[in-house]
């Protein structure tokens, strides 16, 4: 019967799909076909009562009984049962491990070798082979000249020059493993904390030739990595420069290791954070890699954001807003500046995230950059922002960097005081309060702590006049006046503020172009200030469960360079 | 639940957290319970249906890899394993018709499958009004109907979800969804009016309905 008709035109008209016309073309139809608008009638009913069957309630112990099943399957492994829940380990992980083992032992057999079987010669183990010597007037390693690394042994044994080939084997064997000869390595660790220490360094020979520090290996990991790293470590190190920057080789069979930092440690040598993917390959590694000359021990986890630079921990920082035209050309000029003078700054990693979901001040800071830029009669479209976090010392001179190179891709706009911030969101930070109400009064000349009662009492209008004090002002100065950047004074008289927040006139004068005094109560009355907190990383990409270490690499001892001399 | 909070609560059931993942089976074992209930159209066998969906999510929930929703990809499941169920069930019961025929030479399959729906049905002598009688027969009618016409019905008018998602659910185009649609609703209305007509004959039986109605397939 219904193939008369169009299909799909009943199925929309029961479905309510069918825009104006064609529902009156289609009822005009109905009107004239009562068969077919009889069974119209009957489906659309039934598709009603179907709709209203609503949901039936689940048994009792539903779910028990899936949650005893699976902790019992995985109890008694049956293997018709679900496989165990904890998935962090990715199948061809297993792969990729097996063949991690076997190059580790392969390596480790060949470190033991080189370093075994040149202790035994002076030990006496392995004098017989002098006996046939035709020179045996001992080791002298300075006079190896021969560049025949591979047939290093094998020439003791044919030829019995022990003193010259099995030195000359020995210091072959350092450098191609990028590795000081004889230390002793003990691990103290089998678990976490993942620990090693060497002990002080004696040459094997007293009088055999040292390498040189520019020959001295800087970071003492894989051959494949020394291999990509090494020049750059070493240059970083011989010019005595702080470099962080990430290299993460994942070549087939190799394991993933990300050297995140390398850091200068006073003059012992370098320190070398190391990122692997687990506890045992960072294990393997320690062993393979660490031999000699390393102080391994696990370093603190990774910042929730994406830092570079380095510096000391800072503990009052400031989060900026960045109106840059070109996002990522701001990001490496503040990565350059940064790395240049030794600040940390850190970059908030998911800023587009976050802000979609609209649970961080970057929000915030969003709808404050955009407002003080209408107010300041700055155009607010075709720009991006990025959002930096930043020691308050050190602020001013990125200020300075920004507002001094006229092809700056970025704009500084709007700066807030992470604690002002903190304390405004209502948490109870008694520090964060304390510092906030430390820095007002020190501003205001009121230091003494007998303010503190009236500080208290004020506490709420003060610290809402704190946050923009400490960086809005320093931020719009450029904004408010290209010419004038860098030049204004910030403001620092909380009265004024509150003076003209009260003012009616303030509020409904127009903002003009030029530097004004800025209308704090209208941006303070457009602002939800929520905590600041590292962003919950809800969207971002599955992270991997890698281990940081901390790599002291220490440097020949002085007394080598003495010897050498 | 939201999407955010369902890829927070995913994450977790990934790294291996018993309680997000009972969260997770808590939040849509409803969902899945009546998708199964209105598939097998047994409260019993939606129970153990439903148990076996949800140790299949438990199961995959690993190689869930997002390019459908959460809950398309367990109603997908549930839907799986209900006609999975289905077919079992139908195959047992064919032979014990066929063995029951053997014991009473009388009883043919058509009016043996008949009783066991009549079984099925849960109104008591209280519920024996003129709504609950079509509900009734709605349900007799559904689960009378082909599998593959029931899983349009009951994903497009009980979970109500769009056409792209039957699609996904289903794995059939779009417009497959559209025309099985149609035809589900076409049979599943020449059901219903077949059990009136049966219902009116006092008892009389029905011998042309033999089995799952396919509609004009």
């Amino acid at each position: 019967m219904t193939d008369r008709y169009d299909q799909e035109n009943i199925l929309g008209y029961i479905e309510g799909e069918l825009d104006d016309a064609q529902r009156d073309a289609f009822e005009a139809v109905l009107a004239h076909d009562h068969e077919l608008r009889n069974l119209v009638s009957q489906m659309r009913l039934d598709r009603e009562a179907l709709r209203s069957l609503g949901n039936e309630p689940v048994p009792v112990g539903l779910i028990d009984h899936v949650i005893q099943a699976q902790e019992r399957s995985e109890l008694l492994g049956d293997p018709e049962a679900p496989e165990p829940l904890p998935l962090t380990m990715p199948v061809n992980r297993y792969k990729l491990r097996r063949v991690l083992a076997y190059s580790g032992i392969a390596a480790v057999l060949l470190l033991s070798a080189a370093l075994v079987v040149p202790t035994l010669m002076p030990s006496g183990l392995l004098d017989y082979k002098a006996g046939f010597a035709k020179n045996d007037s001992g080791p002298d390693a300075t006079n190896a000249t021969s560049p025949d690394v591979g047939s290093g042994l094998a020439m003791i044994d044919e030829d019995a020059v022990y003193d010259e080939s099995a030195t000359r084997s020995l210091a072959r064997v350092d450098a191609d493993h990028n590795l000081p000869a004889q230390d002793k390595v003990v691990a103290t660790d089998t678990t976490e904390p993942v620990e090693v220490k060497i002990e002080q360094p004696q040459p094997a020979f007293a009088d055999a030739k040292q390498v040189t520090p520019e020959e001295q290996p800087v970071a003492p990991v894989a051959p494949t990595l020394a291999m990509a790293d090494q020049a750059d470590t070493a240059d970083a190190l011989a010019s005595g420069r702080d470099v962080a920057r990430e290299v993460e080789l994942e070549e087939p069979g190799s394991p993933t290791v990300t050297i995140a930092e390398v850091t200068e440690v006073a003059a012992a040598g370098a320190e070398l954070i190391l990122e692997v993917d687990d506890t045992e390959l960072a294990k393997a590694e320690t062993d393979r890699l660490l031999d000699d000359h390393a102080t391994l021990a696990l370093a603190p986890k990774p910042d929730p954001f994406m830092g570079y630079g380095n510096a000391p921990v800072v503990t009052d920082q400031t989060q900026l807003l960045v109106n840059a035209s070109s996002p990522t050309q701001a990001r490496r000029d503040i990565r350059d500046w940064a790395m240049a003078n030794s600040v940390r700054v850190i970059e908030e990693p998911a800023a587009r995230t976050v802000r979609e979901s609209g649970s961080h001040p970057s929000a915030t800071l969003r709808r404050a950059s955009a407002f003080s830029l209408t107010q300041a009669g700055e155009p607010t479209t075709n720009t991006a922002d990025l959002i930096v976090e930043i020691d308050q010392e050190k602020l001013p001179d990125l200020l300075v960097f920004l507002n001094r190179t006229p092809s700056q891709h970025a704009e500084l706009v709007t700066l807030a005081d992470t604690d002002t911030v903190m304390h405004q969101s209502g948490p109870a930070d008694e520090r964060s309060l304390k510092r906030t109400e430390n820095r007002q009064a020190r501003d205001d000349g009121h230091a003494d702590s007998n303010d503190q009662p009236k500080a208290q009492a004020n506490r709420k209008v003060d610290t809402k006049s704190a946050w923009p004090k400490t960086g809005l002002a320093t931020g719009l100065a450029p904004m408010a006046s290209p010419s004038d950047r860098g030049s204004r004074q910030p403001e620092t008289d909380t009265a004024d503020d509150t003076r003209q927040r009260s003012d009616p006139e303030a509020e409904t004068a127009p903002a003009p172009a030029t530097a004004q005094p800025f209308d704090w109560s209208k941006l303070l009355s457009n602002l939800t200030v929520q905590p600041v907190s590292p962003p919950t990383p809800l969207l971002q990409p599955e992270p991997r469960e890698r281990l940081r270490l901390r790599v002291i690499i220490q440097q020949v001892a002085d007394e080598a360079h003495d010897d050498e001399k | 639940m939201t999407p955010s909070a369902e890829q927070v609560l995913l994450a977790k059931v990934r790294r291996g957290d018993p309680q997000a993942l009972g969260e997770l089976l808590t939040a849509y074992q409803g969902r899945l319970y009546n998708v199964c209930l209105r598939m097998v159209s047994h409260p019993d066998d939606a129970a153990e249906v439903c148990q076996d969906v949800l140790m299949k999510v438990v199961q995959g929930i690993s190689r869930f890899r997002g390019e459908s929703g959460l809950a398309t990809w367990m109603t997908r499941i549930a839907m799986n394993q209900s006609i999975s169920h289905l077919r079992k069930r139908r195959i047992r019961r064919t032979i014990s018709l066929d063995q029951s025929s053997q014991t009473d030479p009388g009883d043919d399959q058509a009016s043996a499958l008949r009783h066991q729906l009549a079984d099925s049905r849960e109104p008591g002598p209280d519920q024996r009004v003129q709504d609950s009688e079509m509900l009734d027969r709605l349900r007799q009618a559904m689960a009378n109907l082909d599998d593959d016409f029931r899983a349009v019905l009951v994903l497009r008018d009980i979970e109500q979800l769009d056409y792209a998602q039957i699609s996904q659910t289903l794995d059939i185009p779009v417009g497959t969804v559209k025309s099985r649609l149609f035809r589900a609703r076409l049979a599943l209305r020449q059901e219903v009016d077949r059990l009136c007509t049966v219902g009116g004959d006092a008892g009389g039986s029905s011998g042309e309905h033999s089995g799952a109605v396919g509609g004009e397939r």
